[in-house]
């Protein structure tokens, strides 16, 4: 054992120690992302008029909009939480179920416009999750790489830019939410997760 | 004091509780992160040195309850992944064995054993070397291996049943792990 390498390691810690005194509470990570993803979110759908043609009913219109939220904030959280595994592993449940609810609710109305005229829907959610999406990153940047980590937080940072759009876009159409709306929120979390693997870590701490 | 009663001091900034923590488990993780690195020392200490900066950073993420040896040996596997990954570690010859002046005896008693024993784990893929080394040589449980790598304990038990079957395979006759 080399002691002089241990001693400057061992020095090393201690004035990292000195740099910041006080320890940061996991929570304080979660509330910034909840705080993020609940102002964009908000933000982007109070911007738009409420559009209810796109629905088939109150309920699942409803329903689509609470697993939207739920992921938004509840995603953010499970994102970050220490030993969150379960948690990270039942946001990615409730992902399923809020698809599967929104597609069951679509109404299927078709508003006569060409089907890429959906690409501003597209474009819409991508610019309404760069930020989320952003500030997702630079947070998990203090923890290990984690794929599923990444991917719950993608999808959290997501959920505000879809939430617009669902409560927004009359076009009730299978293929547009799918290729439109769905399709955008999966691209953010993928690209999220390639961008992480990629980005040095502050910190390998699970 | 337990490992979990230094780590709730350190975590309100008590150096010393961080140094009696140091001290308890830099060597054995410098031990573990030379397997993992192949037997390279000076990578070893580059990962040591991220690991225990990391625990530093991270040290408010740290769970009231949780076991300290396990998120430790999470932190130092992370850390290995990475470099890995990255292409930093396992400089491994045309025959895809470890350079000789980087293996360097570590715990077994006889050098050469440990040389081959090294070169060995080198081989296997890093999903089962570290379930080995984590088990066999850093004597964690199967449960706290789990914990380490994030996985469920029996999956952990078939990576290591899968790895030790490839470590007889290449110790044939020399060493029985």
């Amino acid at each position: 054992m080399n002691d002089e390498s241990l001693e400057a390691i061992r020095r090393a810690a201690l004035a990292e120690l000195e740099r910041a005194p006080k320890a940061r509470p996991w929570w304080v990570d979660a509330v910034a992302l909840v705080a993020v993803n609940a102002l964009c979110g908000l933000g982007w759908s109070t911007l738009f008029a409420f559009n209810l043609v796109q629905h088939t009913g109150p309920v699942l219109r409803g329903l689509g909009a609470a697993g939207l939220g739920l992921m938004a904030l509840g995603g953010a959280v499970a994102a970050v939480r220490p030993g969150g595994r379960p948690l990270r592993v039942l946001s990615l449940g409730v992902f399923v179920a809020t698809v599967l609810v929104m597609l069951w609710g679509a109404s299927g109305f078709d508003p006569g416009t060409p089907f890429f005229g959906g690409v501003g829907c597209g474009l819409s959610e991508l610019t309404a999750s760069v930020v989320p999406a952003g500030v997702s990153l630079w947070v998990l940047s203090r923890f290990a790489p984690d794929a599923v980590r990444t991917l719950v937080a993608g999808l959290a940072a997501g959920a505000g830019g879809l939430l617009t759009l669902h409560l927004h876009c009359p076009n009730g159409t299978l293929a547009h939410l799918l290729v439109f709306h769905l399709a955008p929120w999966v691209l953010v979390s993928l690209v999220a997760v390639g961008l992480r693997r990629k980005l040095p870590s502050a910190s390998w701490a699970p | 004091m337990t490992d979990e009663e230094l780590m709730d001091a350190f975590r309100e900034g008590d150096a010393q509780a961080f140094d009696a923590l140091f001290s308890r488990y830099a060597p054995l993780v410098r031990s573990y992160l030379r397997r993992m690195a192949g037997g390279d020392s000076a990578h070893a200490d580059d990962l040591l040195q991220a690991t225990f900066l990391s625990v530093v950073r991270a040290r408010g993420r740290f769970s009231r309850g949780a076991r300290f040896k396990p998120w430790l040996y999470a932190i130092a596997t992370n850390a290995a992944r990475d470099a890995h990954r990255r292409g930093k570690s396992e400089a491994l010859t045309d025959d895809g064995t470890v350079p000789e002046q980087e293996a360097e005896p570590v715990a077994l008693k006889d050098p050469g054993l440990e040389r081959q024993v090294q070169k060995a784990l080198a081989q296997l893929p890093a999903a089962q070397r570290e379930a080995i080394v984590l088990h066999r040589f850093e004597g964690l449980s199967f449960a706290e291996v789990a914990q380490v790598v994030g996985l469920t304990e029996s999956a952990v038990k078939v990576r290591a049943h899968r790895g030790y079957e490839a470590l007889r395979g290449l110790l044939k006759g020399v060493w029985e792990p």
